[in-house]
């Protein structure tokens, strides 16, 4: 991991209550062994996603091919799009990611779509997100799990491939280096917006755009599933750690995930990473006890391409997730309060699944095999003497 | 400043080590100063002057003497020094033992790819035992996807050097190991590297009993490897056996080579001591390594370093061949400018120079004999910083066989071992 890497983010900045309510709260979490309140004790309407101004043809042409270059890491064998697959809704589709050649992850992928409007980056929110896109891509371009790149040589590498130089030339007018490769990567992700969502259709008064049983989901959404205590605002999220008590992943003690997560532990300076039994979530972004196991509650948008569930994929569908929720999440020591059982027909548990896949939109249509490695341009012999480097 | 004045400055140089502490010849100093009378200058310094070599004596101590400075002269190896921050098990005379359980573990080490970032690359990959320690191959190999832009040196005797890398970038083997794992070789970072250490109960166990604990089993790492190449000395070359007094070591054409080693061939002015090296600085104007022109991947090694090492703008444009000592100073009298290379093992390790241009020694020596060659830094950027040392040496055909015969005579018996076997880790960790 890039030791310059790591900006301290902090989703508990800026919360949508009450001073009196803050002081409450505050008073709550000083209770031994107090679980985490309801962050969203007034959650903010369901929206459509706002329109946005997309960067310059030119920038988002350089970006994409940026997106699938595998020669972005440190010895050439991943791309960003090994993990964020176009195809599988920009996530990866197994339960834990891959990494770096020689390492597993013990996460799983979250998607890219959409993260334009992230408020933070990761499972354990350890970025800012919103507008610093960049900092998220130099991050797993340059850690020791992703993609273990040095980025003074992937500004070499880009150089030595004239066709991408043009490009630069063109998108920033200057030659390649790091910070203009994450600048374009940035710039490539902001288009990848959710486009013709039913959800939004139908809020933006389209009736026709949801299912009466899609309805009847949201209405649950809203109500008695208590989805939205979390899950709020236009991208369905409160960005606020949550612990839920998902169950332990089994393969995060097989070694080569194991040593991932202890190595990015230690990097995040977790407490006693050297004896964890399991992830850590939150509580290594903020080391307070009271976030052990807690995780930043995903955007829910594009939620039905993005299987399987959770920081772990312990759920491989939806319908699974809303069965977990509906017996009142697992077990855990910091379980979130809100997260208790459901009493949820199987009819409503349809339902509220049928609603969720209202949250995705139309295919983008990015194909992976349109940018493999023949696909894209090869390095090329530069003149040498008599020519400036 | 005129070239005479330099001689004869230096000349006074010499004369003034000799009798600096008397104060009855300081007055013929001054007035060989003031005449300019060289000649008086040498007697007093006490010159013996055999074949092309000029030996000088004083306290005790030996040197060659070329162009009015003193060279001191080659020396047989000892043990090699042990810092004191990195302590491990010595014999009597001062060897450092391989049962040392920081040896054994650096052994280890040295030959455990985990120490690199995806896990394939070990000191190994570079330093090969079967090559010298070193690598058959002018430019050195990187992680996978990269490549590489110097010449790999061979690890045997590093311990006796106290400027590490062609351009003496780091002083201690402990810190040389990380510039190399962490690097354009390795790629390792930190956090993984301790992560996969710490998952392997054997190795946990070996840096317990060798350094009290498993905390910091990187920066551990580097000291263990240290301590086993303290151990990967070649002191048995016959070079090193005459020196010690056994004057049936080298034959009578190394013997005459040995004399224009110290004499008409110059060599003893930078490979000198106990070295054959003074560990400073030369540009010897070499070629251009053609594997940067000719090859895309090797232009994108070469070009990262020197961005890496932040040139200016306009070295980082206008350089086409590697800066040498440039790289660390930003000196512009430091361009091109190489640590001199220490001989002993040579004999191992072909091809030659920072940037392996060189394939045999008698390559090298007719290099010398040329006077060394063009100076790609006046070719990139319009001045020259090539060592007014090197000249025409007009050595016969006779004299260059006998100079490479001594050259050889600096390699003992090569150092191969078995590969020790490298722990595993469990399949899957359990956390009690």
């Amino acid at each position: 991991m890039n030791e310059n890497t790591c900006r301290r983010a902090n989703p508990l900045k800026g919360k949508r209550v009450g001073a009196s309510l803050l002081t409450l709260l505050a008073v709550f979490w000083l209770l031994p062994g107090g679980s985490i309140p309801a962050a969203a004790a007034d959650p903010r309407p369901l929206a459509p996603l706002p329109d946005v101004k997309m960067p310059s043809r030119d920038k988002v042409e350089l970006g994409k091919y940026m997106f699938f270059e595998n020669r972005l890491s440190g010895d050439g064998d991943r791309s960003c799009a090994d993990c964020h697959i176009p195809e599988e809704g920009w996530a990866f589709p197994e339960r834990l990611s891959i990494g770096y050649p020689g390492t597993l992850h013990y996460r799983n992928a979250k998607t890219v779509m959409n993260s334009r409007f992230s408020k933070y980056f990761y499972w354990d929110g350890r970025l800012d997100g919103g507008n610093d896109l960049p900092t998220q891509a130099r991050d797993s371009i340059t850690d020791s799990h992703f993609m273990a790149a040095d980025g003074r040589v992937m500004g070499q590498r880009m150089k030595q491939i004239p066709e991408y130089v043009k490009m630069f030339q063109k998108a920033y007018g200057g030659e390649p280096h790091f910070g203009l490769i994450i600048k374009a990567l940035a710039d490539f992700e902001k288009t990848l917006v959710s486009k013709n969502v039913p959800f939004d259709n139908y809020l933006k008064g389209d009736q026709n755009a949801l299912s009466a049983q899609a309805k009847r989901g949201l209405e649950l959404f809203e109500g008695k599933a208590g989805c939205i205590q979390c899950h709020d605002g236009f991208m369905l999220t409160d960005s606020k750690p949550h612990a839920i008590g998902v169950p332990v992943n089994p393969e995060i003690f097989e070694v080569k995930r194991y040593t991932t997560l202890r190595s990015q532990q230690m990097f995040l300076g977790t407490p006693n990473y050297i004896n964890l039994r399991s992830d850590p979530g939150f509580f290594g972004t903020e080391k307070q006890d009271r976030f052990f196991g807690a995780f930043v509650t995903p955007s829910l948008r594009e939620v039905s391409k993005t299987a399987p569930y959770m920081h772990n994929g312990m759920f491989p569908t939806l319908e699974s997730v809303v069965e977990f929720y509906n017996k009142g999440g697992g077990e855990a020591r910091n379980k979130d309060a809100l997260i208790r059982p459901l009493g949820l027909t199987l009819a409503e548990r349809i339902a509220l699944v049928e609603f969720l896949r209202s949250l995705s939109g139309d295919d983008l249509g990015y194909r992976t095999e349109d940018y493999a490695e023949d696909k894209r341009p090869p390095y090329e012999l530069l003149k040498w003497v008599g020519v400036d480097n | 400043m005129c070239p005479n004045q330099d001689i004869f400055e230096s000349a006074i140089k010499v004369a003034k080590m000799k009798i600096i502490e008397n104060p009855m010849l300081k007055n013929s100093l001054r007035a060989a100063e003031t005449a300019g009378v060289i000649v008086l200058a040498l007697i007093l310094a006490g010159v013996v002057q055999a074949g092309t070599a000029k030996k000088v004596i004083q306290d005790g101590k030996t040197y060659f003497e070329i162009d009015n400075e003193l060279f001191p002269a080659l020396e047989a190896l000892g043990p090699p020094p042990i810092p004191k921050d990195n302590p491990q098990t010595v014999d009597a005379e001062g060897w450092p033992l391989e049962d040392d359980p920081k040896v054994k573990l650096g052994k280890m080490l040295f030959f455990e790819p985990a120490l690199s970032g995806d896990g394939s690359v070990s000191c190994q990959t570079c330093h090969v035992q079967g090559a010298g320690w070193a690598l058959n191959s002018a430019i050195s190999r990187s992680y996978p996807g990269q490549s590489h832009w110097r010449n790999s040196q061979s690890a045997v005797n590093a311990a006796y050097m106290s400027k590490l890398f062609w351009d003496g970038h780091t002083a201690s083997l402990e810190t040389q190991a990380p510039s190399a794992s962490k690097g354009l070789a390795g790629n390792g970072k930190q956090d993984m590297m301790t992560a996969r250490l710490t998952v392997i109960p054997e190795y946990v166990q070996m840096f317990t009993e060798a350094f009290g604990s498993a905390l910091n089993p990187v920066e551990d790492s580097w000291r263990a490897i240290s301590a086993f190449e303290r151990t990967l000395t070649s002191t048995d070359s016959p070079i090193d056996e005459y020196l010690r007094g056994n004057h049936e070591a080298l034959d009578e054409g190394q013997i005459r080579g040995m004399d224009l080693f110290n004499g008409k061939a110059r060599c003893i002015m930078c490979h000198n001591g106990k070295l054959a090296s003074d560990e400073k600085f030369y540009n010897l104007g070499l070629p251009r390594q053609p594997l940067f022109s000719n090859i895309a991947k090797n232009q994108i090694g070469f070009r990262s370093q020197n961005y890496g090492a932040g040139l200016t703008e306009e070295a980082f444009r206008k350089t086409k061949s590697d800066l040498g000592l440039y790289h660390r100073t930003h000196n512009k009298e430091d361009m091109g400018l190489f640590r001199t290379q220490p001989l002993r093992f040579i004999e191992y390790t072909p091809p030659y120079y920072h940037n392996g241009v060189m394939d045999d020694l008698y390559e090298v020596v007719e290099f010398y004999n040329q006077g060394g060659g063009d100076d790609y830094v006046q070719e990139d950027f319009g001045f020259s910083t090539k060592t007014s040392r090197l000249k025409e040496l007009n050595l016969t055909e006779d004299e260059i066989d006998d100079l490479v015969a001594f050259l050889e005579g600096f390699s003992g018996s090569e150092i191969l071992m078995q590969i020790p076997r490298l722990p595993k880790p469990p399949a899957r960790i359990s956390i009690k």
